[in-house]
């Protein structure tokens, strides 16, 4: 059978799976919490959740591209976008998911109005995160299209609509519960099909050695240890750390991946979470090196860099393992997709509609509850469907700065307010809209007129957005209550069972 | 002969592990509830 034909069977069971999964959750969401955070799953099924909803399209194809196109350099891509997440998991996970939810927080920007006891700040960020998600998830569309486009020869708002309607109607339904289910089957997915691939590959090439002695005779570059000292843009020492640095700030308060750990049971599980997300993190690298295989089997003559993956398994592959490696992709894709729409949809229902709108006349009564759940769904299938109509009638040719530009950009406005306010008790409201201002700002100044490029300008943003929040802390008068600031720092358990 | 990039890679992916053994074994897992 062709690979076209083997990947549609391939693509009919594994939509018909996500949508029995999406009427699932949807039979377990009661309430705005179940919605939002659904704290109720042992710490391999979060894991799975964070690890998929991290790694994206561009993790699958823009990764393996950067290989393909630098040689071994672009390796430190990888190393840097994902050690610096592990990092991050570090500085956040735990304190994060413990203090949210004890102060009953059910997203990020939910945190944040908690936090400062401020609707102001809480509808900022609920209002700034949604619209710079709309780049995000257009890219995640686009990298979709283009790998229908490349692999099965079908029209590229083929895979954008399909990619986008399924991912809009399982979460419309199931919200983080289906998010959560889905997120298992699709990570497992993509970490054996990457592990099969890069061990296969390996082999066929004859180990270090074989993939060496091809590369080399193109060019000595691509077997060298960095593109330059600090002069070149990416995978030079100072690239590297300013990727990786930029990245623990970002995933570190970035609101559709925290959340991910607050599914879990209870947050003494988070160790655990930490542990397995980095091994499959660690797991998930290795699809780098799909990229050199690539250029050691194809040469440098692809076009589009991005399709380095699926023309390797073009090149060396039986059509089975294309159709999986197309539903693996189409994975990645997915989890991350469906974690930013449950994150929007939150923004609208719980962060606007019923804390900063409800909850400021009354306390929610059940018909508020019910109707919270509704302006969720339909902000769903707005914020899923729109994004889809820019992709599929303009795509945006410079997405993937667009993609860096949003994440980078939350992270830059984050850092001060989220992490530095997690482990900071003097930390006032006031310090955290202006160290949102200063952090966003430089970032964007950094990165539109300087063009420094996401890593410098994203490390630097935060930085500045961090630094900024603690001297405007110290300086200004705390106007939180005593109450709330035990609640936020409670004396640590020994001393309390003393 | 000099060390493969491949192996430096593997360091610094090992480096991280490191220090989330130290982290996960020496800090005190915080309790939801006060």
């Amino acid at each position: 059978m062709s690979l076209a034909t083997l990947s549609w069977i391939g693509l009919v069971i594994y939509i018909a799976a996500m949508i029995v999964l999406g009427v699932m959750g949807m039979r377990r969401t009661r309430s705005m919490a179940d919605y939002a955070v659904a704290a109720r799953f042992g710490p391999l099924f979060v894991a799975l959740c964070f690890t998929g909803t991290f790694t994206s399209a561009a993790t699958f194809m823009g990764y393996p591209g950067l290989v393909y196109k630098f040689g071994w350099p672009g390796m430190w891509a990888g190393a840097g976008f994902a050690t610096g997440a592990v990092a991050a998991m570090i500085l956040t996970a735990r304190k994060l998911t413990s203090t949210a939810t004890r102060i009953g927080s059910l997203s990020v920007p939910d945190f944040v109005g908690d936090r400062y006891k401020s609707d102001l700040l809480r509808v900022i960020v609920a209002v700034l995160v949604p619209i710079i998600y709309i780049a995000v998830l257009t890219a995640q569309y686009k990298g979709v299209g283009t790998l229908f486009e490349v692999v099965l020869g079908v029209d590229y708002r083929v895979g954008v609509l399909l990619c986008a309607v399924v991912v809009t109607l399982y979460i419309a339904l199931g919200g983080t519960i289906a998010d959560v289910y889905t997120d298992v089957v699709q990570t497992s997915i993509m970490t054996i099909v990457v592990l099969f691939v890069a061990i296969y590959g390996f082999i066929y090439l004859g180990g270090f050695a074989g993939i060496d002695a091809a590369v080399a005779k193109e060019s000595p570059n691509l077997t060298s240890a960095a593109t330059g000292w600090w002069a070149a843009p990416l995978f030079t020492p100072l690239g590297v750390f300013a990727l990786w640095l930029m990245h623990v700030f970002h995933v570190g308060s970035q609101p559709y991946m925290v959340k991910t750990f607050w599914a879990v049971r209870t947050p003494k599980l988070i160790g655990q979470v930490m542990l397995y997300s980095a091994i499959i993190l660690f797991l998930h690298n290795f699809v780098g090196l799909t990229g050199i295989y690539a250029r050691a089997i194809v040469g440098p003559g692809l076009k589009n860099v991005d399709a380095a993956f699926p023309a390797l398994i073009a090149a060396i592959f039986p059509p089975v393992v294309g159709a999986l490696v197309l539903i693996a992709i189409l994975s990645a894709a997915m989890s991350t997709v469906d974690g930013l729409l449950v994150t929007v949809s939150t923004c609208a229902a719980n962060d606007v509609y019923r804390k900063a709108i409800v909850a400021r006349k009354r306390e929610p009564t059940a018909e508020d509850e019910r109707r919270a759940l509704t302006v969720g769904r339909i902000a769903c299938l707005v914020f899923g469907l729109a994004p889809a109509y820019w992709a599929a009638t303009k795509p945006p040719e410079f997405l993937l700065v667009l993609l860096w530009f949003g994440l980078a950009g939350v992270g830059s406005m984050l850092a001060g307010p989220v992490i530095v306010g997690l482990y900071m008790k003097r930390a006032t409201p006031i310090g955290a809209l202006v160290s949102m201002i200063v952090g966003l700002a430089l970032y964007a100044v950094l990165f539109i007129p300087y063009k420094l490029g996401p890593n410098i300008s994203g490390a630097a943003g935060a930085v500045a957005g961090a630094l900024t929040m603690i001297v405007v802390s110290l300086a200004t008068r705390q106007t939180l209550s005593e109450e709330l600031i035990n609640r936020l720092f409670p004396p640590a358990p020994k001393e309390r069972h003393a | 002969m000099r060390m493969h990039v491949f192996y430096a890679w593997l360091i610094w992916w090992a480096l991280h592990f490191v220090a989330l053994a130290i982290y996960l074994t020496q800090t005190r897992e915080e309790e939801a509830v006060p």
